[in-house]
């Protein structure tokens, strides 16, 4: 079932009055939501509700398990050392907490492990090495790298003692609600727990004006913007790279850049926006991604939730910066690699990742070096100018101290902007391309297609393509302000606003709804 | 209160209301919240009225489709009383390309009905055509082994003049006639070779008009490749998710009736099949995928389309169906070749390419395979056998092919194209050339 098609809406007509006439009882209310919730996965494949209630119910176990045994964290620790006896007894308890959560997670990875990458690895095998290994014609689960993470998060954060151990309703409702079922925000357990407490706010009043506004710019980026683009360049461009003009295959990759935006943050918009009227709230997912400054600044921007998640569970239990520089590095390397790898079973996503790590990791290094010869400077500087400080500082030194100017630092910002969205969008060459051979003719191709004629370059492919990086550039307090105003409009009206919107975007969507780039993930 | 929840939000709650900070907005109350909700999706519904009753049309065949159409005509019609639905036919008029238009309904050409009634009466024999074509008590279980062994309609027909190109559905047929071409795979064997149609060259390259559902976009793209885009001009016309099954859907036969007459073409390909393994409906009767009505209605649908284009075209291609990866589709595309092998071989100017065993076969799906061997370089094959190595050949969604999968196509088509044209110049020239010692 996706958000912007007939059945969804007949779906959420009968879930959003229910669900608000439910939730002053507790129990049928969450009940309900996870009903409904399975309703909506079934929409796909009815065969992998048991897989969804598999991994509730030993996330739920484990997450029990290792309460009962005092926990892993140090809040838990402190909590058991003190309740507990003898040493070796806190020393068992540690142990089988520890063998809990680690068959609950390899339970969950098991299940992503199996449906994602099973058929990855033989096809591998089989290609490089001619290993024939048994055929299972596999179905991947729409959205299984989604919940098996926040299945992860779930019994970790438990563990540490950041989030309480909940209810078997409240992990089922957590693992399987609609909204970010399939394809994100990645929500931790702690923010989302505590909102199906009925004290929170937003179970007793809705945020109307700000879901509306991300509903309506959802399903204009994924049923406008991502069509035109789709149909209009980056198909055709992806599969035959070599018959395209230069031209042609730029516009192609910025229009990849521009469409995976809009597919994805499209999705998660609508899934925090349908999650607010229904009474929750989702951490932010997409801020501006193609205005970032640096590889690590984009990462920061582009699929929040993720990132946090590979930083969280990934890059600080392998030791994060803690155990020196090469270590740190690996530990980057090997937490991007991972990553391009959950974003789908194939060389390239692994490629993929590897290249941002590597970008990550020269930019670290860059940055560790400028700032010890600045340092360096500086030192020399002082131990130079001993008493006759302010005579050497306005001969040399104050170079090395003066603010640059306004404008050298704005155009600083832009090249670097520029230089950044660039180096993205080579990745999404990697990422979109079949194999790296396709991906390398992609490239090629820029220097080589000077003598095609240039033929998918439409103005309205340049427009949305422009318009749609341009809009990132927009102040922040541009939104919230035309958020504002909605908020003053009358209710009645901003229906009526809202029905003419939906019917504008319909007439210029195509027939039909293109699956979400996001949801083989 | 004041409170700040993870995200660095800070909401305010007091009597009126949620505030929350930065934004400035007031929450909704619950009611007024479902109420605005649902007027806005009622008001969506009355607007969008026409693209509704498309949506309800398109849905599969069965009693949830009529209901659904039922609603929503009414809806269309409250929405037309009140004008509501002018502003989406307004943003549609600037929006609808041709890519939208479905086609005339079949039954609104009025040869076609009679028109097919002559050809199974003259070609298959004088009983009921429908119910005639295929042995009604002929099961999924029956057509598999049956396999190799045809449906008994070749030796009943009447014999074509010429018979170009046939797929090999009878083995015993097949071993009477000479086959001319060794190269093809086994279910490309000719049973006799037609006189070529005329000369292709790089001054005058055949046109080719290739027609078809999602399967036909990297067909066309293989077709295009470089070395034989100068002597194949090929017209791509993929539309998605259509099929023979479902005319109220997108109509075909009527749609390239429409489309050739304007503009002939030297050759038509014709790669559809793909989501036609769905109920159908006929003269108030509706099948389900499978079943001997639904062979009898899918295979009148094919024979009414190569009819259609008798005169339109030199030749007609059909392409036939890769085995996929989901068991339903795979047991209903074989079904669907086996009909699709004995429809063709009742029309002497279209020929099948059957794919079925290239990609795979009756064997487990794997969406990597080994390049058929005329496909990998002599010097793979003789000098490193360890370098053919499978080639991913299929998508991840177990149904469609790639652009390598379709190049492997391409290729057959390219061949079987060298057997019909006098072939003069490029690379299928050469190849031409040489394996006549020309």
């Amino acid at each position: 079932m996706l958000f912007p098609t007939f059945t969804f809406a007949v779906f959420f007509a009968v879930v959003l009055p229910v669900s608000w006439a439910l939730r002053r009882w507790s129990v049928p209310w969450k009940a309900f939501l996870v009903a409904a919730s399975y309703v909506f996965y079934a929409a796909w494949d009815t065969r992998f509700i048991s897989l969804l209630a598999l991994l509730t119910a030993t996330s739920y176990a484990s997450a029990v398990v290792v309460d009962k045994f005092g926990g892993l964290g140090d809040k838990r620790k402190s909590k058991s050392d003190s309740k507990s006896g003898s040493k070796s007894d806190i020393k068992r308890n540690s142990k089988i907490a520890k063998i809990a959560l680690v068959l609950g997670v390899s339970c969950a990875l098991g299940v992503l492990a199996f449906f994602k990458y099973y058929n990855f690895f033989t096809d591998s095998l089989q290609q490089h090495i001619g290993i024939s290994s048994p055929v299972l014609n596999i179905v991947l689960p729409v959205g299984v790298s989604f919940f098996t993470f926040q299945a992860i998060s779930y019994m970790v954060d438990a563990s540490r003692g950041d989030v309480e151990v909940a209810s078997l309703l409240d992990v089922a409702l957590y693992l399987s609600f609609f909204p970010q079922l399939v394809a994100g925000p990645i929500v931790r357990a702690s923010e989302f727990l505590p909102q199906t407490n009925r004290k929170s706010p937003y179970l007793e009043r809705a945020d109307v004006s700000r879901a509306v506004h991300l509903i309506g710019a959802g399903l204009f980026k994924k049923v406008v913007i991502v069509d035109i683009l789709e149909r209009g360049i980056v198909k055709d461009v992806f599969a035959d790279p070599a018959s395209y003009s230069t031209i042609d295959v730029l516009a192609g990759i910025y229009g990849y850049a521009v469409q995976i935006y809009a597919d994805f943050s499209g999705y998660t918009d609508m899934a925090i926006g349908v999650a607010l009227l229904i009474g929750f709230q989702f951490p932010q997912n997409f801020n501006r991604p193609y205005t970032a400054v640096s590889v690590r600044d984009f990462w920061r921007r582009w699929h929040m939730t993720l990132s946090r998640w590979l930083r969280d569970y990934l890059y600080i239990p392998l030791g994060g910066s803690r155990r020196g520089k090469a270590r740190t590095y690996l530990n980057l390397l090997a937490t991007m690699v991972l990553g391009g790898l959950w974003h789908g079973a194939a060389g390239v996503f692994l490629v993929w990742g590897l290249y941002h790590g590597l970008g990550l990791l020269i930019e670290r290094v860059s940055i560790e070096r400028v700032s010890k010869d600045v340092t360096a400077h500086a030192q020399s500087q002082s131990a130079q100018s001993g008493d006759v400080n302010s005579q050497s500082n306005s001969e040399s030194g104050g170079e090395c101290c003066s603010e640059p100017s306004n404008r050298s630092r704005v155009l600083t910002s832009a090249a670097q902007k520029f230089v950044v969205f660039h180096i993205v969008c080579v990745g999404w060459v990697l990422f979109n391309s079949e194999n790296l051979a396709k991906a390398g003719s992609m490239l090629v191709q820029l220097v080589r297609g000077w003598n095609h004629p240039t033929i998918l370059v439409t103005p309205v492919v340049v427009s949305v393509i422009a318009s749609m990086i341009l809009l990132q550039y927009l102040p922040k307090t541009a939104t919230a302000r035309l958020t504002q105003a909605m908020s003053s409009v009358p209710l009645p009206v901003v229906a009526v606003g809202f029905a003419l919107w939906l019917t504008v975007i319909v007439a210029l969507g195509s027939e039909g709804v293109s699956d979400y780039i996001y949801f083989q993930f | 209160m004041r409170t700040c929840d993870f995200s660095g939000i800070c909401v305010t709650r007091d009597v009126d209301g949620v505030r929350v900070d930065g934004v400035d907005v007031d929450g909704v109350r619950p009611a007024r919240l479902v109420a605005a909700v649902l007027l806005c999706l009622c008001l969506s519904a009355l607007l969008a009225s026409e693209k509704l009753l498309k949506i309800a049309e398109r849905e599969p065949l069965g009693v949830a489709r009529d209901r659904l159409i039922v609603a929503a005509e009414i809806n269309a019609r409250v929405a037309n009383l009140f004008w509501l639905n002018r502003p989406y036919t307004f943003l549609r008029s600037f929006t609808s390309s041709d890519a939208d238009n479905p086609g005339t309904k079949i039954d609104t050409i009025p040869s076609v009905p009679s028109m097919s009634e002559t050809l199974f009466n003259k070609n298959l024999n004088s009983q009921n055509p429908r119910s005639s074509l295929f042995n009604s008590n002929l099961l999924e279980e029956d057509i598999a082994s049956e396999a190799g062994s045809g449906l008994g309609i070749a030796g009943e027909a009447e014999q074509p003049d010429v018979i170009t190109t046939t797929t090999l559905v009878d083995e015993t047929l097949a071993e009477q006639q000479p086959l001319v071409d060794e190269t093809l795979t086994a279910q490309h064997r000719e049973i006799s070779t037609a006189q070529p149609y005329r000369e292709v060259s790089y001054e005058n390259p055949l046109n080719v008009y290739l027609a078809g559902d999602s399967q036909a976009y990297y067909l066309g793209l293989s077709l295009r490749q470089d070395e034989f885009r100068e002597i194949l001009d090929v017209d791509v016309d993929n539309r998605h998710s259509t099929g023979l099954a479902r005319p109220d859907y997108f109509n075909w036969p009527a749609y390239l009736v429409d489309k050739v007459s304007s503009n002939t073409p030297d050759l038509i390909i014709l790669s559809l099949g793909s989501n036609d393994w769905q109920a159908v409906s006929s003269k108030g009767q509706r099948y389900a995928a499978g079943t001997a009505g639904w062979q009898a209605e899918w295979a009148w649908r094919l024979a009414v389309t190569f009819e259609l284009l008798a005169d339109t075209a030199d030749h007609v291609m059909w392409l036939g169906l890769p085995p996929s990866s989901e068991k339903t589709f795979q047991t209903g595309f074989k079904m669907m070749n086996q009909i699709a092998a004995d429809v063709v071989s009742e029309f002497s100017y279209v020929t099948m390419i059957d794919i079925w065993d290239v990609f795979g076969g009756d064997n487990p799906y794997r969406a990597s395979l080994i390049p058929p061997e005329d496909l990998i370089s002599p010097e793979d094959m003789s000098d490193k056998p360890a370098k053919v190595k499978p080639v991913k050949v299929r998508q991840s969604d177990g149904v469609h092919l790639n652009l390598e999968g379709a190049k492997w196509v391409a290729d057959i088509v390219r061949k079987v194209i060298g057997h019909h044209w006098d072939v003069r110049s490029g690379k299928l020239g050469t190849d031409m050339q040489s394996e006549t010692g020309g």
